[in-house]
């Protein structure tokens, strides 16, 4: 079974929460008593008799998450869960979701907001003009940015910026240090180490899921902007 | 297909419009049933031996419109409200998506007519009792005038059904229930004889022939207005039968 929230407001304006999800779990052959449990999952168990018709956005999300997992269903398909939902209701979906995941289900979020998504996927599928762009780990999809650097504090930087320079490294003045992009923290600590140079700060700056996702799709955005507006 | 069945009635049962429209028929066999006719008629009017039969025939013509609207609303707010992307997904057949509604409408139906065609005359008879006066002998064949009544409220129904399934937006599908009617008796000056062959006319002509309500001019026997309203339903539930299977359902 899958388990599908593609639009929050997809239910009748006049019918309770509580009949909106009987009348699904009637066409799905579930029992009535799990209509009781996903309201109250959801947080939605004090409005159940209530037209959903007057309910906010982040209570029409809850209530499309409740409908998607009426049938405890092994695949869950989400687009936009976090649209409307307050802070403490994007966190709950959060926990809600990776928790969903633990038990051995998959979760499949389509969403905009990169930064929740950062937080909360394990693996990323990334899609630009309906073609498959990217699909890793968050991890290694970050990793592998070219905006991700090493900042470095040394005794001696001028010698070790230059054995890095030698070895094809961009290497950028920064902060009473310098910046070096396209290497780990381990390999600039052994070339340290191998110059007999004493390292003060060794600190990586992860590029965030925006800029990889602007990085992988720049040939790919259907509508671009003048930088500075113009 | 139980399991549609089951969640289509719940549909049905737990919307505002159902039992909104249910007390505007109450409301107006109040208005037309108790106070114009049982209140307001005269002695001689109630000594004709069809006056019970002629409120089962007017109560259900009326109100049989009303149960239209209400098949209308449980196919067009699937759409308005997008509620049809549940149903194409708990049930993998859309022949069976339809055919619960159909069952779930013909049982609405049979109950929300019967019902009707009782509570009128009961209604005419309450007035006339309170003001103390004498209803005539009456003449008529209760089983006669069950079928047609039924089996004319079936067909409101189905008529709004078929409209909807085919109209989908629920305004214009309310809209063409209204106008068909209302502009057939328009076409009937063009098509004169022929004019019973029309889908409203000929319901209209199988409620009332051998019926109590007297018989329309340029009418059609029994089995001739049937067989009409038959073709008509079997035609208009196979379109819609064949759009719902092919077109998306957005």
């Amino acid at each position: 079974m899958v388990g599908v929230l593609l639009e929050a407001k997809a239910f009748h304006p006049t019918r309770s929460a509580r009949s909106h999800l009987k009348v699904l779990a009637d066409a799905g052959n579930i029992p009535h008593s799990r209509v009781a449990e996903v309201l109250d999952i959801v947080g939605l168990k004090d409005v159940a008799k209530k037209r959903p018709g007057k309910f906010s956005l982040g209570m029409a999300q809850r209530l499309g998450v409740a409908a998607a997992i009426l049938g405890k269903p092994k695949y869950l398909i989400l687009d936009e869960p976090a649209n409307g939902l307050d802070p403490e209701g994007i966190a709950w979906l959060r926990d809600f979701l990776k928790n969903y995941a633990d038990e051995g289900n998959a979760v499949f979020v389509s969403s905009h907001l990169l930064s929740e998504m950062a937080l909360m996927a394990d693996n990323v599928v990334v899609i630009g003009k309906g073609k498959l762009i990217a699909n890793s780990s968050m991890d290694v999809l970050v990793a592998g940015n070219g905006n991700s650097t090493v900042f470095v504090r040394s005794t001696k930087p001028k010698i070790l910026q230059a054995a890095l320079a030698k070895d094809g490294h961009v290497v950028t003045p920064k902060d009473g240090g310098f910046t070096v992009a396209g290497l780990k923290t381990d390999d600039i600590g052994k070339l340290a180490f191998r110059q007999g140079i004493a390292i003060l700060e060794l600190a990586p700056h992860m590029a965030s899921l925006e800029d990889t996702f602007l990085e992988l799709t720049a040939s790919a955005q259907e509508y671009q902007t003048q930088k500075g507006g113009k | 297909m139980i399991a549609s069945i089951k969640s289509e009635f719940r549909k049905v049962l737990s919307i505002r419009s159902t039992y909104v429209i249910l007390l505007i028929g109450v409301a107006l066999n109040m208005l037309f049933a108790f106070y114009v006719t049982g209140w307001q008629l005269d002695k001689e009017s109630l000594m004709s031996p069809t006056f019970m039969g002629s409120q089962v025939v007017s109560s259900v013509s009326a109100l049989g419109l009303f149960a239209g609207i209400i098949a209308i609303l449980l196919v067009t707010h699937e759409y308005r409200y997008n509620t049809i992307m549940y149903t194409l997904t708990a049930n993998k057949s859309r022949t069976q998506v339809l055919l619960a509604k159909l069952v779930t409408l013909t049982v609405f139906a049979l109950i929300f007519t019967a019902f009707f065609a009782i509570l009128s005359p009961l209604l005419s008879l309450l007035a006339i009792h309170i003001r103390h006066l004498e209803l005539g002998a009456q003449d008529f064949d209760a089983w006669n005038l069950a079928w047609r009544s039924l089996l004319s409220g079936w067909t409101y129904v189905i008529y709004g059904f078929v409209l909807a399934m085919i109209i989908r937006v629920q305004v214009g599908t309310i809209a063409a229930l209204l106008l068909i009617p209302t502009v057939e008796p328009l076409i009937g000056l063009v098509l004169k004889q022929k004019q019973a062959y029309l889908p409203f006319m000929a319901l209209n002509n199988l409620l009332t022939v051998g019926g109590e309500g007297g018989a329309p001019t340029n009418s059609l026997s029994d089995h001739r207005a049937a067989a009409v309203v038959g073709v008509y339903v079997v035609v208009g539930l196979l379109v819609a039968w064949f759009l719902f299977l092919r077109r998306d359902a957005n």
